[in-house]
Order: structure tokens, then C-alpha cells, then sequence
């Protein structure tokens, strides 16, 4: 949380910073709805029986909703702050000594990381990719028992809400709508460096222009 | 020498006549005598109200008339109210005009004394020694509606005449018969008596005895009852002196009861009518009325009565005795209660007919309508030689077979032997009737284990092998009750599956890792023989005296959550 702070604080001021020098202000703010894409975790050849059952968790996708603040510095150069909120879902595991099956609730997250994105034309479509640094937060959850499909009880320990810094690639297109409304869709891909572990991310999101100085100039 | 002879044979001769008339005398008189004392009425202390005292009666049945000199006692009178306040002493000096009423026998009634602005009316009924007199106050600030105080009412002379009851002046003599019935509120319980304790009642089957309508100077009585039935032999006596403690599998098994007696007076029959309770609430109720004297639920109540219709009636955990039954009643009365396994009674009642077919269709314990070898629940008894239906004649006198009659009908149902404790014999149940009896009391009422200790969580918490690598269970055995086995071992189960390597073992580890997830039991067992009971089962019992822990859970493990 602490880099959070620190993070936004440095996006506030590097804006204003480099904002002052601006031609041409620009600020807009973006909402999407999306899908993040997680990587199996673990390897069914761990299984220790009534320690641990459920080795393997699947790759699998949760549904997350995202916003972002964006403010032009240089012509093409764009600095974003990003928020993402990925919702929990159902995980089905099996446990591969006895195909017994657990249905359990993956854990919330959140990513923040602000972003630089340089915008081009690519096929006359106006696009840009970006490069991001932030974090991803893990909501904490209390200790719990659930129950197999065979009717076994297994222990869900508590888990503490953590913070692992990440790394984002986005890539992604937009098309203009009106003057102030614009679709935009991407698509991200997550380094968490601490976990080494990669997410992938897709959006399609609304961008609402609120400050366009050139757009008026014009 | 030959005349003395003469006189004295002469003299022999009149006193002889003299003898057989008294004799015929009597004997003509006794109605009338047996009818003076078999009355009885009831009576009881009426509620007298002068401004704020009302007094209250206690039933009591009279059968003495030896009270017609004894109306000149001094009697002092104790009053408390509901806090145990002492309220007021009156002395009685004067008795005033004491009348008997010849008609109702026993009753003197009509003194009328003045003393501290009370007026009372004294009714002497009989004495009777001592005397329980309750008084009761209505309360003002008590919770109870009356309290019961017991006091004593002294008589100063003559010393053996202690009596008394107070009625009201306007009691309508015509009245004094109405039949009373005597409330649950006026009971108290004076003593108790663990006449035969063979261990902690905890461990033990108690039988209780209760007796029902009785008043304190009835308690002897009560005693010899309980002593009649337990140690006299009964109606086949001349020819079979055994007696209740003979009769198996009482017998093998005695070490496993604790007989009680409690001293109520003023019990009523009816008790469970008056508190309105059904089934298993009025154990508790009752369990919890003698709680102060038998700490642990008793187990069987043998209510003796006076007068009942019958001379016992047997319901799952209650037994209505009459006070002239013999101790063989006492043990069917047993064997059909939970104590036997509730067997069947094996009456063929001569005029009981069923109609033409079996009413009920039984086929359990000691009772089936069917005579197919297979269908029979016995079977396991019954010779391949044995035909079915057996006759009952000599030659089939100990077999066991299907003998028709039985569950109170002369035809259609069969029972399995000619005799049986459940037939109307003295002490000896058939084969399996015996059999039904001798496996209820190893798997129902034996419990030879102390105490049982365990690590495992008491609560539904499931066990993590991570944190619980090793089950402990260890047992405790009761030396009194092992002491009646001819053979035991301690034997482990866990899910009823018998545990090979902890045979006679007391405590046992188990590591957890290897028992698979889910839900188990561990349980002790002793496999053995009581003394004297071989041949006794031949059915296949898997285990008994069942001693279970609670149940414990193995989870799989655990699984930590993550994106
Ligand atoms: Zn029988």
C-alpha cells in the first residue's frame, strides 16, 4: 500500500511536471471490462496424500473491471493511472488420487500500476502500446473448511492480503465514437516479478475525453 | 388307675370340643373380622380458612380400630409457612367431646377447641407411628402456590398413640367416602436405601423401588414387599426353592445391579396423568424428582402397589408390581421391559381366539406366526429333526420348536419352547427367550469401561494430519464388572472393522496418515464370556460392550488459495 502511495504520488507530480510544458493539455478517463487469463499453478506430481490433495490449480480466467486516468505529456506520449478489480470465481480441482472433486472461490486481486503509452497510427486505426510498472494486491481471507463432492473436509488456511510488484505490456486500438466518446479495446500481458508468475489480460472499454486542447484548436 | 384314665380322656375330649368350636367360630366370624379390616377410606386434612391460614390435608388409609381409649391426648400443633417460618405452635389441652362414628369404623370426630382466636375442629382418626403432618400456608411472596412442611405432631399420652387430623367443623359426614385422590404435590420422599450396591450406579443398572399410595407407617410393609419379592421363593415352592437372584440370566449377571428403594409417602398412580407427561419426559420428570437421592438416572422403577388391578404391568422402563407379587413376576416384568429386550409375552390365553387368524403379524424375538423352518427367528435353535409346528407332548418337552400359542392367543402365533418364564413358569426362560435376555444385558447394560480418553477434538473441527500425526485412545476398565467374566479382551474397532494388531491392548496409537479422509469411529470393545453363561447364545454376535469415542474427522489436507 505504502508503493501505491509512493506511485501516485509520483504520477501526480511527473504529470504536472511534464504537463506544464504541454502544447496541447489532454485528460481522459477510461473505464473497461475485461478478462484476466491466469496461468496454472502448481504440477499434480506434488500430491501428498492428506497434506496435499489439490497440487494442481488450473489456469483459468476472472472477470475484472478497470479504470484509468490518462494525461498527455508529449504528442504521442500519454501517462496513464491504472486500477483493475478482478472478481473471484468458482475453481473446480481435482485431486488426482481419487478424482474427488473441490470447488473452491479463487481470491480477489487488485492491479494498480501507472503506465506510459505511446500512441500511433497503425492500418490508419488509431493505436498505441504502453509500458507499466505497479502492483498487484491479493485480498487476505479468513481460514475456513469446505467440503469435497465425495464429502471430505478440507482446510482452507487464512491468507494474509499481499502486494507483489508487476510489470504491464499493453497493446491496443481505438476507435473514435464522437468527439469525447471513444471504444477502446487491449490487451495486456502481467509479469508478478516476485511470484514469476505471467497474467494475461483483454478489455473493451469507454474512454470519455474531458480536456482536449488540440481538438479545439482545430 | 383305669377311672383317672377315663376322667382325663373325658376332660381331653371337652377341651377338643371346646377347641373345634372356637375354631368354627372364628372361622364364621372372619368375614366380618377381614372386612373390618379391609376397610378403608380416605381422608384427608380439609382446607380451613380464618382469615389467612388454609390448612391442608394428607391422605392416609386407615385399617386399625384401636383408637377408641385414646382420646384424651395432648397434642401440639406446628405451623410453618412457605419460607420455613414458624408460624404458630397451638397446644391442644382439652380434646372436648370426642364421638365415634361406628359406621366409618376408625373416625372420632366433632372436639371443638378455642385457642388463639383459631377455631379448629379435631378429627382423631387412628394412630399411627410416627406421624408426617404437612401444613401448608397460602404464600404471598413464595413462587409455590403451598409449601410442604413435614411436622411431627406430638401426642403426650399415651405414648404409643400418635395421631392425627384436623377437619374442618363443616365437613359433611356423607362426604368422608368420596374417593380422593392424593396430588403428586402431597408426596414426600423421607429416605433412601441402596440395599444392594454392587458399584458406582453409573456403571450399574439400578432398579428402583417406589411404593405408590403409601404412608409412612406403611413402610415396613413396603420393605418386606421389596424383601418377599427378591429372596422368597414363590408358589412352586415346596417342590422349587429358588428364588428371584436363582433365575438366569439374572443370576450370572447379579454383579451388574444396584437395587434401591426410596421411602415416598403419598405417591400417587397416577403421577404421570398429573404432571401430564407422555413416554420418555416422564422419566426425566421422575429421574429428576429422586435426583437428590439417586444421583444418577435410575434405570428401572418398580412401583408397588397396594391394590391394582393386575398383578404387574410392564412398560419400556416402569414396572407396576402389586405387593403380593412374587418375585417370578418381577422377572418377566423384567424381561419385558428394555432391561430383556422387551421380549413377548408367551400367554395362551384358553379364550383368546384371534379370530381366526393372527391379528398382529409378529415374527421377532420369542414370538412369530410362522411355522416355515426359514421364517422362523429362532431357527438357529430348532433341531432339523424338530417338526413344525411341534406337538406339545413328552417327546418334545425340552426341545425347541414352534409350539402353538402364545402373545396372549391360544392359536396362530408359536413360541419356542413348552416353558418359559414368559409362559406362566417359575424361573426358567425357554432357550431363547433366555438368549434375547442374556444379549440385551451384554450390548445394552454392560458398560465395562471407566473411562476413555482420546486427542482427539471433542468439536466437529476435522483432524489435520499436518497437525494431529498420531491418535491416542486408551480405556479404563471396571474391575467389579470384569470379575463376572469367565474370559475378556480388549479388543479395537475403527468404522466396525476390528483392528488386528491391538488386541488386549488398553491404549492404542494410530497415525493419522494412514487412515483415509473422512469421517471415523474408534471404538473399544471386551470380547468374553460371563461365568456360567455357556450355551447361553448361539446367534452370531459381532462384538459388545461397546465403548465409543466420539467421532473424529480426517480431512485431505489442505488447499491454500490464490488468484
Ligand atoms: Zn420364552
Amino acid at each position: 500500500m505504502k508503493n501505491l502511495i509512493r506511485l501516485t504520488l509520483i504520477f501526480f507530480f511527473i504529470s504536472v511536471f511534464l504537463s506544464a510544458e504541454t502544447d496541447n493539455p489532454f485528460l481522459s478517463l477510461n473505464f473497461n471490462l475485461g478478462f484476466s487469463f491466469i496461468g496454472q499453478r502448481g504440477n499434480n506430481s506434488e500430491y501428498i496424500s492428506s497434506v496435499n490433495p489439490f497440487p494442481l490449480t488450473p489456469s483459468h480466467s476472472v472477470t475484472s473491471v478497470g479504470g484509468n486516468i490518462n494525461l498527455r505529456l508529449r504528442k504521442k506520449l500519454i501517462l496513464g493511472l491504472n486500477m483493475e478489480y478482478s472478481m473471484n470465481k468458482k475453481l473446480s480441482l481435482i485431486d488426482p488420487s481419487d478424482q474427488d472433486e473441490l470447488v473452491v472461490d479463487s481470491i480477489d486481486f487488485y492491479n494498480f500500476f501507472i503506465d506510459l503509452k505511446y500512441m500511433f497510427s497503425l492500418f490508419n486505426l488509431n493505436s498505441f502500446i504502453s509500458f507499466g510498472a505497479g502492483n498487484n494486491i491479493t485480498k487476505g481471507c479468513d481460514e475456513t473448511w469446505a467440503t469435497t463432492k465425495k464429502g471430505y473436509k478440507i482446510f482452507l488456511p487464512e491468507i494474509d492480503s499481499r502486494t507483489s510488484p508487476i510489470m504491464v505490456i499493453t497493446a491496443g486500438i481505438i476507435f473514435p465514437l464522437s468527439d469525447t466518446l471513444n471504444i477502446f479495446t487491449d490487451a495486456s500481458s502481467y509479469y508478478l516479478i516476485n511470484e514469476k508468475i505471467s497474467m494475461f489480460r483483454i478489455s473493451l472499454g469507454l474512454s470519455f475525453t474531458i480536456i482536449d486542447d488540440a481538438r479545439e484548436q482545430k | 388307675m383305669f377311672i383317672t384314665n377315663t376322667t382325663f380322656k373325658r376332660g381331653y375330649f371337652v377341651k377338643t370340643k371346646l377347641f373345634f368350636s372356637f375354631i368354627i367360630l372364628l372361622f364364621l366370624f372372619t368375614p366380618f373380622i377381614s372386612a373390618n379390616q379391609r376397610h378403608s377410606y380416605k381422608q384427608y386434612f380439609f382446607q380451613y380458612q380464618n382469615g389467612e391460614i388454609l390448612y391442608k390435608g394428607v391422605k392416609y388409609t386407615d385399617n386399625s380400630d384401636n383408637f377408641l381409649n385414646n382420646d384424651n391426648g395432648k397434642f401440639i400443633l406446628k405451623f410453618f409457612d412457605c419460607n420455613m417460618i414458624h408460624l404458630k405452635t397451638i397446644t391442644i389441652d382439652e380434646p372436648g367431646v370426642i364421638q365415634s362414628d361406628r359406621r366409618s369404623f376408625n373416625q372420632i370426630k366433632g372436639s371443638i377447641i378455642k385457642k388463639n382466636g383459631y377455631t379448629f375442629s379435631i378429627t382423631i382418626s387412628r394412630k399411627f407411628d410416627p406421624v408426617y403432618v404437612k401444613f401448608f400456608r397460602k404464600a404471598d411472596n413464595c413462587d409455590t402456590n403451598y409449601y410442604q412442611q413435614k411436622t411431627t405432631i406430638i401426642n403426650q399420652q399415651p405414648e404409643k398413640d400418635k395421631l392425627l387430623f384436623i377437619n374442618q367443623v363443616k365437613l359433611n359426614p356423607n362426604k368422608k367416602h368420596k374417593k380422593l385422590f392424593s396430588s403428586i404435590n402431597d408426596a414426600i420422599i423421607l429416605s433412601h436405601s441402596k440395599f444392594i450396591d454392587n458399584g458406582p450406579d453409573k456403571r450399574r443398572t439400578d432398579i428402583v423401588f417406589i411404593p405408590i399410595d403409601y404412608y409412612d407407617y406403611e413402610m415396613d410393609s413396603f420393605h418386606k414387599t421389596i424383601h418377599n419379592i427378591l429372596y422368597n421363593v414363590c408358589w412352586g415352592g415346596w417342590t422349587d426353592k429358588r428364588t428371584f437372584f436363582d433365575a438366569s440370566p439374572i443370576k450370572e449377571f447379579k454383579k451388574l445391579f444396584n437395587f434401591h428403594y426410596l421411602d415416598i409417602i403419598n405417591f400417587p398412580l397416577d403421577w404421570n396423568k398429573q404432571i401430564n407427561c407422555t413416554g420418555d419426559d416422564c422419566k426425566e420428570w421422575l429421574d429428576n424428582y429422586v435426583k437428590n437421592y439417586i444421583n444418577t438416572p435410575p434405570d428401572i422403577y418398580v412401583f408397588i402397589t397396594k391394590s391394582y388391578p393386575w398383578s404387574s404391568l410392564t412398560s419400556f422402563w416402569y414396572i407396576i408390581l402389586r405387593k403380593d407379587a412374587c418375585g417370578n413376576t418381577l422377572l418377566r416384568a423384567l424381561a419385558r421391559s428394555i432391561l430383556g429386550g422387551r421380549l413377548y409375552n408367551e400367554f395362551d390365553a384358553e379364550d383368546n381366539y384371534a379370530d381366526g387368524k393372527a391379528l398382529n403379524k409378529i415374527s421377532d424375538k420369542n414370538i412369530t406366526i410362522y411355522t416355515e423352518r426359514e421364517k422362523i427367528p429362532w431357527k438357529h435353535w430348532i433341531s432339523s429333526t424338530t417338526p413344525l409346528p411341534t406337538p406339545n407332548n413328552v417327546h418334545f418337552k425340552n426341545s425347541v420348536g414352534a409350539f402353538e400359542g402364545g402373545y396372549d392367543y391360544k392359536y396362530y402365533y408359536y413360541r419356542p419352547q413348552e416353558k418359559c418364564v414368559l409362559h406362566g413358569d417359575l424361573w426358567d426362560f425357554c432357550k431363547v427367550c433366555r438368549e434375547h435376555f442374556t444379549i440385551t444385558l451384554l450390548k445394552h447394560w454392560i458398560h465395562p469401561f471407566i473411562s476413555a480418553t482420546t486427542n482427539t477434538p471433542t468439536s466437529d473441527t476435522p483432524i489435520n494430519s499436518e497437525d494431529t500425526p498420531i491418535l491416542r485412545f486408551s480405556v479404563t476398565i471396571d474391575a467389579g464388572l470384569l470379575a463376572m467374566f469367565e474370559s475378556a479382551e480388549i479388543v479395537w474397532f475403527m468404522d466396525d472393522r476390528k483392528m488386528n494388531n491391538y488386541d488386549g491392548k488398553s491404549s492404542i496409537e494410530i497415525i493419522t496418515s494412514d487412515i483415509k479422509a473422512g469421517k471415523h469411529i474408534v471404538k473399544a470393545a471386551i470380547i468374553g464370556q460371563v461365568r456360567g453363561t455357556e450355551g447361553f447364545i448361539r446367534k452370531y454376535i459381532d462384538t459388545n460392550f461397546y465403548y465409543s469415542f466420539n467421532e473424529f474427522e480426517i480431512s485431505k489436507g489442505r488447499y491454500r488459495r490464490d488468484r
